[in-house]
């Protein structure tokens, strides 16, 4: 039996109890003096007074503190919680109860005391043989019930089986919806049954973060709520990965960095941590980290791929009371080098005077260990008007005057292809020869006319302005880009205004306005046109550190793959859509889940605009096949369940407000959770009666005479 | 000062008493004539004045001669009616001094006194004034002439009340000098020894002294209306005590109820008049009413 007080703030105000006394202490203090002739007959009358004086004086003092303390007692608002306490039996009958088991990615969390889940369910399992001894139950999961109503049974197996078939899930939790369910269903319990929600939880903060009792719309005050909350109490230690990223671009042979975040959610230092990176299934490399409380650590990992595909990639970190977060997978797209055929337009001796020096650098810097992801080619115009087809994927063409119409048809033949191509400008390009040739013939390959040269006069332009949010200047969104605006132009050419083909924004402009970069898609491919030289000539960006990853991020761009996966980042547990576009349209696809099991996904949407809708249940590799090809899709869990810290109490009860809630611990046993009748009778009338009773008799005493 | 050029003889009292008289209510043993029944017979005396009838006045003495002439009520007065020796005995302990009003109750007496002395000087009596507290503090000898009601007056005036009353010194006080076959006037809150003062009162009875106790006690010794906790502190003894008035005023007043009762069946059973005197009642008032009560008993005896 326990005291519980709605507003304990106010049991402060009972100290007011002492006023009486220090009243009466100070009003002897007070005492008037008065001589008098003789105390003779005073003295007789106090003696046979003072024993009942006494008591009445010691009475009024007592009503009148009484009645202070009864009146704070009362403003705090007491509650009596009975128990019915431990092996009481309780006779009781025509109970209808709701179990819901969280089933939330932290139930996985498996310190020594044992894994959530099972501890849940162990205790679910308690209250399924004491309900259905009294009463039907009826047991679902937090994430994914069933549609409601739920069936409530007596039976003890049926709620058993549906208990064994409550799995971890990685689906996002919705605890309103699920508590709005067993409401529902509930409801249709017969109306003179008890009806209780029991929902085992280990409380973690996340989910509870969204939840509010306002978000209730089936609630029903007559059913009584008992959270039984997990592990209350306990410290909780999780590090997890938090992420991987390629900053690279991934080409056989070249060494491509892995960047692995680790976190820790911990109070304490954790460590030492083993991280662990395997590549098609072989382990590859591994690291040992300790964190500190709520560090972030970013470890580095490296890997040399030997074939152009994807490769299946993934991150673990040993042995950890939580192993559904410490595992990252990842697919690394390694691709074959990219072969950039440049065309140089005005070939020199010296290599440096060269039109192609810089671009060559840029693209193929000399990386130590040899591999660029670019492999450029430098060619002579004449060699380049021969070539009946082109081993690249990017073609530059820097200050190149001409081509033969042959090379021409078969430059736009290969972009329309697919291919990529990059216009370089310089003092050979006459604005004419190159509308007639690249813009206003068959090969309307220029992204737009050229007017003529233009010549900064007073001082040389800088670029003005770029669009960070193009792919092609990724690289330049942060202060990388101070390079590339301190770049310097004495000389580009000025496109024709009015042109009839509408363009898009460019990605670089000069500051006097000038479109210094454009871009237009012809076919599969896609044109670049700078407006400037390759080279020194007309401008120093040749010599600034922003030059090679311009140069690089534009041929990545070029090149990246339509058909690219979606990030590592998807999550299991929610719904995915894929352009079907991707798996080759009306091809019948199949999924593969990392556990073995056959998925046939959904597809929906207009010809040609198909999509896949599927779920991934569990994290890993899922495989998507048809009948040409197979693609894998890498599916990790949500890291939100990776905050183990427990919503405290009060704010559980804050977020009921006015819906009253029972919190219980799974340290004291369901048949002793059930046996409490929490009672909770209100002591205010009894409070407000004795008030009026103290204040009527110290009126009373105190005006006898 | 009053009018009178008195203190204590004022002239709102003496109209009070203007029909008044006190007459002793023994056989006195005098020389000059006065009010009072002699054992001397036979003594020739002489009308001197009518003065207007009282209630109490002996109808033998109407003139009613006098009645039928001018339709009044007089008494003859004769020259040479018998004396009396009359003494006051007034308390000036350090209760006395003791007021809840305006007028202590020692103020109060002296007031009775000089009111009494006058009457009785008026009558020819003889008066005396023993003051007295722990002993003697002043005796005037019994005396007629009406000019000694000043040297009463500036007796009682420089009097302070203080000390307390020994009732044993009391007693042999009285014998020595109060008068045989005389009046004596008692005038004290009796808070001293009551008993044993009542008793050496008695003594003088024996010395066929008529006895009178005035009992002058303040209105709050009797009703006892404080309120508030206070500490009371006695005035003759070093003793106090606090208390809460309201919690012991009904007891208190139960007991000085019994006390007063005790005072007065005491006296009546040593064949003393007794009177009390609340303070809070006028005194010539109250000395009127009394005489005149007094005056109706004797009457009524007669």
């Amino acid at each position: 039996m326990v005291i519980g007080f709605e507003n304990p703030l106010f049991l402060y105000s009972a100290a007011g109890g002492t006023i009486p006394i220090l009243i009466h202490l100070l009003n002897r203090r007070k005492a008037k003096l008065q001589r008098f002739p003789s105390v003779e007959f005073i003295l007789e009358s106090q003696k046979k007074v003072a024993r009942h004086y006494r008591l009445r004086q010691r009475l009024l003092l007592a009503l009148r503190v009484l009645s202070i303390v009864a009146m704070a007692l009362f403003l705090a608002g007491p509650r009596l919680v009975t128990g019915g306490g431990k092996g009481a039996v309780e006779a009781e009958s025509n109970l209808a109860s709701i179990i819901i088991v969280d089933n939330s990615l932290s139930m996985n969390y498996s310190p020594p005391s044992g894994k959530y889940i099972d501890l849940a369910k162990n205790f679910a399992e308690g209250l399924i043989k004491e309900l259905t001894a009294q009463g039907t139950v009826a047991v679902a999961p937090l994430l994914s019930p069933d549609k409601a109503p739920w069936d409530l049974t007596p039976d003890i197996e049926s709620a058993r089986r549906a208990l064994g078939e409550i799995k971890v899930s990685y689906e996002p939790s919705d605890i309103a919806s699920t508590l709005d369910k067993a409401y529902a269903s509930l409801k249709i319990a017969p109306p003179q049954y008890r009806k209780s929600i029991f929902f085992i939880t280990d409380g973690t903060s996340v989910p509870w973060n969204d939840f509010s009792a306002a978000k209730l719309t089936l609630l029903d005050s007559s059913v009584k709520l008992k959270i039984v909350s997990l592990g209350r109490g306990q410290s909780r230690e999780n590090a997890y990965l938090k992420g991987v990223s390629l900053p690279g671009y991934p080409v056989v042979g070249a060494p491509l960095s892995i960047e692995a975040v680790v976190e820790s959610n911990s109070a304490e230092p954790m460590g030492p941590l083993q991280v662990e990176l395997e590549v098609e299934g072989k382990t590859l490399q591994r690291k040992v980290v300790k964190t500190k409380p709520g560090e972030k650590l970013s470890l580095q990992f490296e890997f040399v791929a030997s074939r152009a595909e994807p490769h299946l990639g993934k991150l673990s970190i040993l042995k950890d009371n939580l192993l559904d977060d410490n595992v990252y997978y990842f697919t690394i797209p390694v691709r074959e080098r990219v072969n950039a055929l440049i065309v140089d337009g005005d070939p020199k001796t010296s290599l440096l005077n060269s039109e192609t020096y810089y671009v060559v650098n840029a693209l193929d810097p000399g990386t130590p260990s040899g591999r660029s992801p670019v492999a450029p080619k430098v060619v002579t115009v004449g060699e380049f008007n021969s070539m009946g087809s082109y081993n690249a994927r990017v073609i530059i063409l820097a200050n190149v005057a001409e081509l033969t119409g042959t090379a021409r048809r078969q430059l736009m033949d290969y972009v329309q292809a697919g291919g990529n191509l990059i216009f370089f400008l310089g003092d050979r390009v006459t604005p004419d020869n190159y509308n007639k040739s690249f813009h206003d013939s068959p090969t309307r390959l220029l992204p737009s006319r050229l007017e003529n040269i233009e010549e900064a006069k007073e001082r040389s332009w800088r670029i003005g302005s770029l669009d960070p949010n193009q792919l092609a200047l990724a690289a330049f969104r942060g202060r990388e880009s101070e390079s590339l605006l301190s770049a310097q132009f004495k000389k580009a050419f000025r496109l024709e205004r009015g042109d009839p083909e509408p363009r898009a924004d460019p990605l670089l402009t000069l500051e006097n306005g000038m479109p210094l970069l454009l871009e237009k898609e012809v076919g599969k491919g896609k044109v670049l046109l700078f407006t400037s030289t390759a080279d020194r000539d007309w401008n120093d960006l040749g010599t600034k550190g922003a030059y090679l990853p311009l140069m690089q991020g534009l041929v990545r761009y070029l090149v990246r793959d339509e058909a690219e996966w979606p990030a590592s980042a998807t999550l299991a547990g929610r719904p995915m859509e894929l352009p079907l576009s991707r798996m080759g349209s009306g091809q019948a696809v199949q999924i593969v889940a990392p556990d073995g099991r056959t998925l046939k996904p959904a597809i929906s949407g207009e010809a040609g605009m198909e999509a896949l809708r599927f779920t991934g249940t569990v994290p890993g590799f899922y495989q998507l096949m048809t009948p040409s090809e197979s693609k894998h899709l890498a599916l990790n869990a949500s890291r939100e369940e990776s905050d183990l810290n427990a919503v405290s109490e009060q704010d559980l009860r804050n977020k009921f407000a006015e819906v009253a809630i029972e919190i219980v611990y799974d340290a004291d046993s369901p048949r002793d959770i059930l046996k409490r009748k929490e009672k909770s009778v209100s002591l205010s009338s009894a409070l407000i009666l004795s008030l009026f009773l103290a204040l009527a008799a110290e009126g009373f005493i105190a005006n006898k005479t | 000062m009053s009018e009178t050029g008195l203190k204590y003889l004022r002239p709102e009292i003496l109209s009070c008493l203007a029909n008044s008289s006190l007459k002793s209510r023994r056989v006195v043993d005098g020389v000059l004539s006065g009010l009072h029944d002699s054992t001397y017979h036979g003594y020739s005396v002489e009308f001197t004045q009518h003065r207007e009838y009282s209630p109490g006045d002996d109808i033998r003495h109407v003139d009613w001669k006098a009645y039928g002439k001018s339709d009044r009520y007089l008494i003859k007065e004769y020259e040479e009616e018998t004396n009396l020796k009359a003494c006051i005995m007034v308390d000036a302990s350090s209760s006395m001094d003791y007021a809840s009003g305006a007028i202590t109750k020692w103020e109060y007496a002296c007031y009775l006194t000089a009111s009494l002395s006058y009457l009785l000087l008026k009558q020819r009596d003889a008066v005396g004034l023993i003051i007295f507290s722990e002993g003697v503090k002043a005796v005037l000898p019994p005396l007629t002439r009406i000019s000694y009601l000043r040297e009463i007056d500036r007796t009682l005036s420089e009097t302070r009340p203080q000390g307390r009353v020994s009732s044993g010194r009391l007693v042999s006080v009285a014998q020595t000098f109060a008068p045989r076959r005389g009046l004596v006037i008692f005038i004290s809150d009796l808070l001293d020894s009551p008993g044993e003062t009542i008793t050496g009162l008695k003594q003088l009875m024996h010395r066929k002294n008529e006895v009178i106790v005035f009992h002058v006690l303040d209105t709050e010794e009797i009703e006892f209306n404080f309120t508030g906790l206070s500490i009371f502190e006695d005035m003759e003894l070093d003793a106090r005590v606090m208390s809460d008035p309201l919690s012991i005023r009904k007891e208190y007043r139960r007991r000085v109820k019994a006390f007063l009762e005790l005072c007065s069946s005491s006296c009546r059973s040593a064949s003393m008049e007794y009177q009390l005197f609340n303070t809070s009642a006028l005194p010539g008032v109250a000395l009127a009413r009394y005489l005149s009560s007094r005056n109706e008993t004797r009457k009524i005896r007669i």
